[in-house]
Parts: C-alpha cells; structure tokens; sequence
C-alpha cells in the first residue's frame, strides 16, 4: 500500500518517467486519490515548465554569430597536437616505406662513415690522446717556441724566446716605465 | 633482427660517431695566471711543472692565483677574467702543422684599445707566457696553453 511520504519521495522519478511498472503503477494509483500528491505532481511539471521556458528565452537571447569562429580558434590552437599527428602518421608511411629498402640504409651508413674518416682524423676511443696533457718540462724545451705572426701594444712590449726551455715570453709594461723582471 | 633493422642500426651507429667526431674538434685552452713577488721565497708547488721557466723571471715568489681551462670551438672567442679587472681574450683560429694558431688580447677594464694584441701559433700541447701587468705588490704573468684534438 503506498502511502504518501514514500510517493513524495517517488514523484520526481514518477514525474521523469524513471520508475519501472510496477511502482509506476503504484504511484499513480496514489496520485489519483490523493489530492495532495496531485498537487505536488502538478507544481513539478509547472517547476519543469518554467525551466524550460527560462532556458529557452536564454539561447534565444544568446549571439551565436561568433560561435563558429571561436570555435575555428579553438581548433588552430591545437595545431601543435593535429602536427603531432601528421608527423606521427607521416613516421608510420615512412616506416612502411623505407624499412624494406635495407641496401638504402646500408649504403647511407657507409658513405657516412667514409665521409666522417675523411672529413676528420679522429682516431679510435682506444688511441684517443686525454682531453688534456700536462706539458712535461723536457717536451716544451724540445719545441715549444711559439711564432709570432703579429704583435701590438699601447705600452712597452718585449718579446723573447728563453734559450734554455724555448718558451716564448710577450710581456708587456702597462705603466709605459719598460721594466723588465 | 631484420636485415632493414641492420642497416638501420648501422645508419645510426654511424651518424652518431660522425657527431662525436665533429664534436670532438674543438680546442682545450688553459690560462693560468701566476702573482710573482719579491715579498717572499714562497713557490706555489701547483707551479712545479712551469719552475724553469719561471724562475727566469727571476722574482722570489710565485703564487698561482687563478685557473681556468675551457673547451672552445674553433674560431669562437673565450674570455678569461683576470685578477685587476683585466681580461684576455683568446680565439683559437686554426690548426696547421701541429701548431695552434691563436689570436690573443689583453684587455684592461673597459679601454677600447687592448693592451696587448697578439696572433701567434703555438705547438699543440705547448704554451705562451704573457706578463707584465703589476697587481697588488706584484707582477701578473699569464700561462697560456693550448690542446687540440688531433
């Protein structure tokens, strides 16, 4: 037997046509006796028709002029993904494409490497010199004179290769009185 | 692994040593700048390698008071700032021969003019001596060095 505070707590879904058919029948078989559930059933679809007639002079209301084109902006925004996509599609042509030719790649590595052993004279890892080496002292007295191409100075300049280590010393007097160590 | 797969590797391997080989020519360029007094008998012993050269200087003290060792592509300029507000500028400009060609200047403070001006060549792994400058008590003198990739 449905009493009204359950058909109160029932006649919003009633109202939506969300029960099934049995508590529907239910329901509505309350609805028709009771004058107060009547009522209640009644301002809910007056609830709903104000609702929709309130939504509806809005979107009347509303400019829709811009609409496309804010969305046409929205789209060239998201370039960067739609090239993402291109290129992302592009690598799997290019893989269907080019994996068969192995000769191709083949070729390109040799040429590369050839290239590269020509270009420069770097040799192996294993023979690689250190990033730095300490001149020794009998090394810079072997052959450590350096030439000079072009010397200029505001002060007083010397220039003089020591005998003994062949290191070459500029040195320069910034106080113009040329004094020498 | 397929034979394309192969290659590819190959292909790969290769432009990665082509990179390293490019990117190995480059110049270690060195300064190191030594204060030489006569206020003490003090010799720096980070200096030992260099103390037949710089005992011809024929000051008492030497004192290694600033370092630097930078790697530089050939023909891009490095500056070193050294102890005064001067610095020196160093651009290496070519290898031949087994020797460094290196453009060098001393500059001091912001005067547009360099002190020193200088374009020289010097033996891979070698060095040039710079000095003069006075600082403090004493007198600046400046280790250049040079290591290419040969």
């Amino acid at each position: 037997m449905m009493t009204c505070p359950r058909s109160e707590r029932l006649l919003a879904l009633f109202h939506d046509g969300e029960l099934d058919s049995p508590l529907r029948r239910e329901v509505a078989s309350h609805v028709a006796g009771c004058l107060t559930c009547t009522r209640t059933l009644a301002a809910l679809g007056r609830v709903q028709e104000l609702v929709v007639q309130t939504i509806s002079e809005q979107v009347e209301e509303s400019d829709f002029a811009n609409f496309w084109e804010g969305v046409a902006s929205r789209l060239d925004q998201q370039t960067p993904s739609s090239w993402r996509l291109r290129l992302r599609l592009w690598g799997e042509r290019l893989r269907w494409n080019w994996f068969p030719t192995a000769p191709v790649w083949a070729a390109a590595a040799a040429a590369l490497l050839l290239v590269t052993l020509f270009v420069s004279h770097t040799p192996s890892s294993n023979d690689k010199a250190p990033v730095f080496h300490e001149p020794s002292p009998t090394v810079l007295a072997a052959n450590d004179q350096a030439q000079i191409e072009s010397l200029s100075s505001t002060g007083t300049v010397f220039l003089w290769n020591e005998p003994e280590s062949n290191a070459t010393v500029i040195w320069v007097s910034d106080d113009n009185d040329g004094e020498m160590p | 692994m397929t034979v394309s797969r192969l290659a590819l590797f190959c292909f790969a391997s290769a432009l990665l040593w082509a990179l390293q080989a490019i990117a190995g020519e480059m110049v270690e360029l060195r300064v190191e700048t030594v204060l030489a007094t006569d206020s003490s008998k003090e010799f720096d012993s980070r200096l030992n390698d260099i103390q037949p050269q710089l005992r011809k200087f024929r000051y008492s003290s030497y004192r290694l008071v600033q370092e630097e060792r930078r790697r530089v592509a050939w023909g891009k300029q490095a500056d070193f700032f050294l102890p005064g507000g001067r610095f020196l500028q160093v651009v290496p400009k070519g290898y031949l021969n087994e020797r460094i060609a290196l453009q060098v200047m001393l500059i001091e403070g912001t005067t547009p003019t360099p002190l020193m001006n200088t374009l020289l060549r010097i033996r891979n792994h070698g060095m040039v001596f710079v000095g003069g400058p006075t600082h403090q008590e004493g007198t600046l003198i400046i280790r250049i060095g040079a290591t290419a990739d040969e």
